[in-house]
């Protein structure tokens, strides 16, 4: 197996490292600016939370990350080079991504749309098949492998889905990552039942400490304060914050962002910030 | 990459490849003049000796029988076997670069497209002081019947792709739209069948006649040079498309998850359409309009096999030559001895087939 030797060997040195880097990025669509002027840089092996309202452009943001959309201004730049730079095949070795809904209406097994997230990769079958059936099973999706995708549920589907975005920068059944490798993730956890949030957020921090980069949109702000390292907030194109949990989510900041009054209080286990509306 | 489904050349592909031989046998054997087994081991020996002329050591009373194998039928069974590989393979390509089943070349309008630039090659060459009925079986004649066919074709799938799916910086059409497919399908048909009309309006009866023989589709202008032109077409096309089959596989999850694993969507479907409208082209140019083999072979090999392309594709090509020379060989036995143009056999299967995935497509959740 190839796939041993890619395992992550400095990883105190390279967190200190900035994975992605958005220089001053502005994007226009339609005539309409839905991104201006933004600037953060995700820190290798870190999970950095997206929060912010509808439409405040976040799903604009992660086209960016994952160069599906050119930057009408500024730049993005991945492991210092600009993203716009990198071939499809080399960027698919380096970046994973789950768009919010996924349109597959082929009746595909689950096991082999969870074997896709391997195409980029040629670390040999053993691997991958052992790859891709370890991911099955750490989301509960075994018992569905020669299941057809569109007769699952829609939690099973982002599931599986999750699997094969997963499957693609994971290069060993121990959950070893490739090196300088990033997951974009648009809102994963919408079709998933409370246990399955949890499994995969805990799964997320579990590969975030082996290396792997994690820009994850959300919409449950205390999901985001619970397991992400850095949050950062846009409001309609702007980004108003990025910093720590503690310094993002005050009451302030979200009447600021999401228009609502709330309460926040230490979570009782973890300390956390724990975001309460206001009835 | 290995599962289950994908492992290997499975059963369904032995069987494929058990019946060709056996299918065009007997596209030799059936017709007017029937022919048995014996007399066509006895004359088989002799197809292939010295191009169809030499046949001294046959049986002076088998000499009749060989005339009509090898200058009608094996023609004509080998273009028709030609042609429904191309159109199977052609048809399951579309439907994995449009992600939708129901992207058979002749309903989105490529096949109309291709038709009418036929039908332009042909009056074009009738004015240009050629005599079409001498000259078009000449590889001149057929090279720009089969060009002007690839022109017409791959501007009517440009069209059809273009309207269906959004532009590439437009993410939030990660589907094509199938209403807009077949619509457009229905505007290209439209266009290109007011195109045929106005141009039989303007030529003469004898190129009038031709172009609604091709209309309907028909084999029996198979000839030697026909077939060899096929061959050069329609076989590299097929041994291309195979190579697309894990980006076609990645493509059906959505155009920014294929790039997202790696695939050139842009190159990949220029390229698709290209020899997708070559082998559509080259198949209407040589053997008339054919319609619904892409549609039926794809859609009856998924539910057997899965829509993993690495097997689709290769058994589309298997199943659509087969599919093509029974069907030929029923156009020529249920008129007998008139005969039955063979789009008319195939769209007889297609059309119901084609109307009941029209009713199921909301278990593809499309619209």
């Amino acid at each position: 197996m190839v796939c041993i030797n890619m395992m992550h060997s400095q990883q105190s040195q390279e967190s200190q490292e900035s994975r992605i880097i958005f220089d001053a990025v502005s994007l226009n669509r339609d005539g309409v600016e839905v991104l201006s002027d933004i600037s953060l840089a995700l820190q290798a092996g870190t999970i950095t939370a997206l929060l912010g309202p509808n439409g405040a452009g976040k799903t604009s943001l992660l086209h960016c990350a994952s160069s599906v959309m050119a930057c009408s201004r500024g730049r993005v730049l991945l492991n210092g080079a600009d993203i716009q730079s990198f071939t499809p095949p080399s960027l698919a070795q380096k970046v994973a991504v789950l768009p919010q809904q996924s349109g597959l209406n082929f009746p595909f097994v689950v096991e082999d749309v969870v074997a896709m997230g391997r195409y980029p990769h040629s670390d040999g079958q053993l691997c991958d098949r052992a790859i891709i059936h370890n991911l099955m099973d750490l989301l509960h999706i075994r018992d569905l492998a020669q299941r057809p995708y569109t007769a699952l549920s829609g939690g099973e589907k982002q599931r599986t889905q999750l699997a094969r975005v997963l499957s693609q920068l994971i290069c060993s059944p121990q959950l070893d990552v490739y090196d300088n490798s990033v997951l974009l993730l648009d809102e994963p956890i919408a079709a998933l039942d409370m246990p399955h949030q949890t499994l995969l957020m805990n799964l997320l921090q579990q590969l975030a400490a082996k290396g792997l980069t994690i820009f994850i949109a959300l919409h449950d702000v205390n999901l985001a304060a619970t397991y992400a390292d850095k949050i950062a907030l846009l409001k309609a194109g702007h980004l108003i914050a990025f910093d720590s949990v503690s310094e993002v989510i005050t009451e302030a900041m979200i009447k600021q962002v999401y228009d609502i009054e709330v309460d926040i209080i230490a979570h009782p286990k973890t300390a956390k910030p724990l975001v309460i509306p206001e009835v | 990459m290995m599962s289950s489904a994908d492992s290997g050349f499975g059963l369904v592909g032995w069987i494929l490849c058990l019946f060709t031989p056996v299918m065009l046998l007997l596209g030799l054997s059936v017709g007017p003049v029937p022919i048995d087994s014996q007399q066509l081991l006895q004359i088989l020996p002799f197809l292939f000796t010295d191009v169809f002329t030499d046949t001294t050591g046959l049986d002076p009373a088998m000499a009749g029988l060989h005339t009509i194998i090898a200058d009608i039928r094996l023609p004509r069974t080998l273009l028709a076997w030609l042609v429904g590989a191309g159109l199977a393979i052609s048809g399951a390509a579309m439907q994995g670069l449009f992600r939708n089943p129901l992207a058979d070349p002749s309903i989105i309008g490529v096949t109309s497209g291709a038709s009418l630039g036929a039908s332009v090659a042909v009056v074009l060459i009738g004015g240009g002081g050629l005599n079409f009925f001498t000259d078009v079986e000449q590889w001149g004649g057929l090279s720009i019947l089969v060009t002007g066919a690839f022109i017409g074709g791959l501007l009517a799938a440009l069209i059809v792709y273009r309207l269906s799916t959004g532009s590439s910086d437009h993410l939030s059409s990660s589907q094509t739209s199938v209403a807009t497919m077949l619509l457009v399908g229905i505007a290209i048909t439209a266009l290109a069948g007011a195109g045929n009309s106005l141009l039989a309006y303007m030529t003469d009866n004898e190129t009038m006649r031709r172009i609604s023989l091709w209309n309907m589709g028909g084999l029996d202008a198979a000839s030697d040079r026909r077939v060899i032109l096929a061959a050069c077409i329609i076989i590299p096309a097929v041994l291309l498309l195979m190579r697309f089959a894990r980006q076609l596989d990645a493509m059906l999850l959505g155009e920014s998850e294929a790039r997202h694993l790696g695939v050139d969507v842009q190159r990949i479907k220029w390229s698709l359409v290209v020899i997708v409208a070559f082998a559509v082209a080259s198949s209407v140019a040589l053997a008339g309009v054919i319609g619904f083999v892409g549609l039926v072979v794809p859609h009856m090999l998924r539910m057997l096999i899965g829509p993993g392309h690495r097997r689709l594709l290769p058994y589309s090509a298997l199943a659509g030559g087969l599919l093509l020379v029974a069907a030929d060989i029923v156009a020529r036995i249920v008129l007998s001895p008139a005969e039955m143009p063979v789009g008319v056999i195939t769209a007889l299967l297609g059309a119901p087939l084609f109307i009941i995935l029209l009713r199921q497509r909301r278990d593809y959740g499309m619209y």
